[in-house]
């Protein structure tokens, strides 16, 4: 069931494959169906899904290679489930939003899908080894996304993402690798109770590198500062499609590999390196909003403000407790729907205006009135204005940093600060660009399209849903904040 | 003592052993002679896959542990598996050759069959002799190959570098191969493991060593390697640059694992040579122009990778360690092959690889494929050679080389991502050819040989879009498959290689 989720979006490449390139234009639909039959998928196990427990489901074992004890291991809970859905929901969005793409359709639909199976694969594997494959599987796609449909600079983006990622997963392989050496085993539920079996005697220095050489990797991936450096050039240039998948769920498959790996497994290192990454998340949030307001690009400014909302994610991990975890599992999904909705709408702008300055953008508002409307909204969420998600995931983080014995007060505060500078850049970015008079870029340019309007509206919907409903999601995440409160000790 | 029960030995008996390698002088014999033969000179070449098929599949239907001659071959299971590899990479050449045709096919297909006897023969080598001896034999024909184009000064240069280095390297192994002699009276490798740690012995280990880290292109012994590569034709270099650089690499291997036991001061010249590997080969690749140098560079870094764990020394890891380290070797082969074999239609350098994903699509997917494996990305095989290098090392106390290991597989990313930025992205200049085109076409018309060569190079010369025969873009498919369908097989493979239980 669930490598049909993985794999279903291969049989989309093969067909986009086979297509002779007189059709090629036939190569969004077939990669529309198949997107939204895999998020089909996903609706169906929802609907299957057993509450309340923090246990794995629909799980599969089947010998790869057994000499080293490598197992195709996939299974699913209330951590993986909702990143699943909103993986398959974007890819689906991104197929939409990038129907107007002339240039070797072929190749770049099978790019998107291929980042799906990757995506899906990251998501659903229990084996180290299978994660780390897949993990990588998902540069490459992204790799050519940039590279061939971005801006001007995409070559130096493109091979700046590749490097900088790769560099940091390297490092993640070497520490998958230590963890085998100590336990003989890649499977990420068995080594929480190896690994606790160990004590923390020869295997308490080495599990503290360890955990160092994981979290780099996911760190470049999420990315906290200092890592952060390949994000916004890889925003900038990507396509709106590639721009909203690396916001949207890219950067959360790094605090996935906290939530799932490096905490559970190694709990004791973790609490060595508890404050340090709070410090990082925080840097994150401040250094992130401030420089958000020095853009003048608007990708550039929700790139920033990327790096901003995911220090919040970062301080929740940081702090160890039931809420802070829910808190950045919360701001995972509801980042990945926010910001995807600014890429998808920065976007439109730009299909029309080619420009994306902020000093030739104004009074948006007078030209396309229901697109201000639906941006306006999107900037809310980001600014975190309650009931709307982006509320939700960063007031649990803050309670949970604040009721942590291993975060200083004064960390939560800074943290607190950025939320009002978040409030700050967004409605100065509003009020430039949507407010005011029309600027010549903007005057006469048509409304939102529905194909436009359609690929916002999911997005905008759960958004809302999740704001007024915390539990929607919540009911999912607060069994597995649970059971990792209870491996962290707190 | 002898196990008869593969499917091979029923019919041959112990000669099994060694009848891949007659196989192969049959298929020299073949294209030395193919004027007179029919199929004439790319005729020869496909008689001659056809045998190195036939060569492969009877070493890998052969039981292990036969032994000829009194113990001088031994096909132990990792011989077994060196032997299929490197069988299946002259496979590939002599297919392309076959199909593309270079000018003066059969002579390089002779020369190559005769290399890869060699290259047969040492892995299976029970006897220091027989080693050196067929080392010998591998090595020679390519000086030949090297060479191909007398008509070019850079060929010659390169060629005599190969030629002169490799005669005073053989010179090396040959004295330190003296010195083992006289201190264990014997030269077979049953007897060479009583050799204790003694000075001399050192000495003479250091020796061989330095022999064959030189014919391996490991540094600092590498220098040769890319002038070489570079004043020679990239459809050979593919060839020289693999199968008897992987046999080099499966004869240390076996040296060592002769050896280690009672010289484990050896690991230090060993992880010194690996450092140096990793850092000179992968920085100098970094700003290379040229394919064939950038792929020698590259070489001589991935030999660094396998050096690494030949250093361990921990007795419960060792083994591992070497089975590792030839799973390792052989994943190099394949990728670095079909890069070189796709850069053998467009040109030597980086910059005639732009716009091949419009010309070649298939070739241009190819790329992609062999250039993620040698960067190690996953599901290829390369990944899963460098996953276990992790493995091995970190088991075996090499923490920090094995982190160097990584750092210097991100650099590596740098330098191969250019191919697939040259294929995809880069904008083909018009009106220029590579330079090794129009020579293809002058030397096929000097033969009258060949008349589909002659009418392929005009071609070429007439009209940017170069046309490259289909059966040549099957051979590097056919590696792509390989390369792809490997690394998720590495399980099979290492039950059929007899991996010893981690």
């Amino acid at each position: 069931m669930l490598s049909l989720i993985i794999f279903l979006p291969l049989v989309g490449i093969l067909l986009i494959a086979l297509l002779p390139k007189k059709f090629e234009a036939a190569s969004k639909w077939i990669a529309l169906v198949t997107s939204v039959a895999d998020f089909g998928l996903i609706v169906w196990l929802f609907t299957q899904f057993k509450l309340g427990s923090g246990a794995m489901q629909f799980v599969t074992k089947i010998k790869w290679i057994p000499q080293l004890n490598i197992f195709y291991h996939l299974g699913i809970d209330g951590l993986s489930l909702p990143l699943l859905a909103l993986s398959t929901l974007l890819i689906a969005v991104a197929t939409v939003a990038s129907w107007k793409t002339e240039v070797k359709p072929r190749l770049y639909f099978s790019m998107i899908l291929l980042l799906s199976v990757g995506l899906s694969g990251v998501f659903l594997s229990l084996d180290l080894v299978l994660f780390y494959l897949f993990w990588e599987i998902v540069l490459i796609p992204m790799y050519f996304l940039i590279s061939q449909w971005g801006g001007p600079r995409r070559q130096y983006a493109a091979l700046k993402f590749f490097l900088y990622t790769f560099f940091g997963s390297v490092f993640m392989l070497v520490g998958i690798a230590a963890l085998f050496i100590y336990t003989g085993s890649f499977d990420m539920i068995a080594l929480r109770q190896m690994t606790a079996g160990l004590g923390s005697g020869a295997f308490g220095t080495a599990a503290w590198w360890i955990f160092a050489a994981l979290a780099l990797g996911f760190a470049v991936k999420i990315p906290i500062w200092p890592f952060h450096t390949w994000l916004p050039d890889a925003h900038v240039e990507a396509p709106t499609a590639g721009s909203a998948l690396l916001a949207g769920i890219m950067l959360k498959m790094g605090l996935y590999g906290f939530l799932r790996i490096a905490i559970p497994i190694l709990p004791q290192a973790f609490h060595h390196w508890q404050l340090i990454i709070a410090i990082l998340a925080v840097i994150s949030i401040v250094y992130g909003a401030a420089v958000a307001f020095a853009q003048t690009d608007i990708k550039k400014l929700i790139a920033y403000s990327s790096v901003s909302h995911m220090g919040f994610a970062m301080l929740g991990i940081a702090a160890g407790t039931a809420a802070g975890f829910n808190g950045a599992m919360v701001v995972a999904i509801s980042h990945g729907l926010i910001s995807a909705m600014l890429f998808l709408l920065v976007g439109v702008v730009y299909e029309r205006t080619h420009t994306r300055e902020i000093s030739k953008l104004s009074g948006v508002a007078a030209a396309m009135p229901r697109y201000a409307g639906l941006f306006c909204f999107a900037s809310f969420a980001a600014m975190g204005v309650p009931l709307l998600s982006g509320f939700v995931g960063e007031f649990l983080s803050l309670v949970g940093a604040w009721g942590s014995s291993a975060v200083p007060h004064i960390l939560v505060i800074l943290a607190a600060l950025g939320i009002l500078l978040g409030g700050a850049y967004m409605l100065w970015l509003m009020q430039r660009f949507i407010f005011g008079t029309p600027s010549p870029a903007v005057e006469g340019q048509p409304e939102i399209s529905v194909r436009e309007v359609s690929m916002i509206v999911p997005l905008a919907a759960f958004v809302v849903a999740i704001g007024v409903y915390w539990a929607l999601l919540l009911q999912y995440t607060d069994p597995i904040a649970k059971v990792l409160q209870k491996l962290v000790g707190a | 003592m002898l196990q008869f029960h593969g499917v091979i030995p029923v019919i041959f008996k112990g000669y099994a052993l060694i009848v891949p390698e007659l196989l192969l002088i049959v298929a020299a014999l073949w294209s030395l002679f193919s004027d007179r033969l029919p199929g004439k000179s790319r005729g020869a070449a496909a008689v001659a896959a056809f045998l190195v098929l036939c060569a492969g599949l009877i070493t890998a239907f052969c039981a292990k542990g036969i032994a000829l001659f009194g113990s001088k071959l031994i096909l132990t299971s990792d011989a077994r598996f060196g032997g299929v590899v490197l069988c299946l990479l002259a496979l590939v050449w002599l297919v392309w050759t076959a199909a593309a045709g270079r000018g003066r096919t059969a002579e390089a297909s002779a020369l190559v069959c005769l290399s890869l006897a060699g290259a047969l023969l040492a892995t299976q080598a029970g006897d220091l002799i027989v080693l050196l001896l067929s080392l010998e034999l591998c090595s020679m024909p390519v000086y030949v190959l090297i060479g191909y184009r007398h008509s070019r000064a850079k060929g010659l240069e390169g060629a005599l570098k190969y030629f002169l280095l490799s005669v005073l390297t053989s010179l090396f192994m040959f004295y330190g191969a003296s010195f083992v002699f006289g201190l264990a009276q014997t030269t077979s490798f049953g007897g060479l493991q009583t050799l204790s740690g003694e000075p001399l012995a050192i000495i003479a280990m250091l020796f061989l060593l330095i022999g064959i880290f030189a014919k391996m292109s490991v540094a600092p012994f590498h220098f040769w390697a890319p002038d070489a590569y570079e004043g020679a034709e990239p459809w050979v270099v593919a060839f020289a640059a693999t199968v008897p650089k992987i046999a080099g690499g499966f004869v240390l291997v076996r040296l060592i694992a002769v050896l280690n036991a009672q010289i484990v001061i050896l690991r230090w010249p060993i992880l010194i040579a690996s450092v140096l590997c990793m850092l000179l080969g992968s920085l100098s690749a970094l700003t290379q122009k040229d394919i064939r140098r950038m792929m020698a560079y590259g070489g001589v870094t991935v030999m660094g990778y396998a050096l690494l764990l030949l250093g361990i020394t921990d007795s419960q890891v060792v083994a591992i360690g070497w089975y590792f380290a030839m799973f390792f070797l052989a994943t190099y082969g394949l990728p670095t092959m079909g890069i070189l074999l796709i850069s053998a239609s467009e040109g030597g350098k980086i910059s005639d690889l732009a716009g091949l994903s419009h010309r070649r699509p298939v070739a241009a997917a190819a790329l992609v494929v062999f250039a993620l494996s040698l960067i190690g990305i996953p599901p290829l095989m390369g990944f899963f050679g460098k996953l276990f290098i992790a493995l091995a090392g970190i088991r075996g106390s090499l923490i920090p080389g094995v982190i160097l290991m990584v750092v210097v597989s991100a650099i590596s990313a740098f330098y191969y991502l250019r191919l697939v930025k040259a294929a995809f992205f880069d904008q083909p200049q018009e009106a220029e050819l590579p330079a090794t085109v129009p020579e293809t076409a002058l030397e096929a018309e000097a033969e009258t040989g060949n008349e589909v060569e002659v009418e392929a190079a005009t071609a070429a010369d007439d009209e940017p879009t170069r046309k490259v025969a289909w059966g040549a873009e099957l051979a590097i498919l056919l590696c792509a498959i390989l390369t792809f369908v490997a690394g998720p097989a590495a399980g099979y493979l290492m039950t059929w290689m007899r991996t010893p239980p981690y």
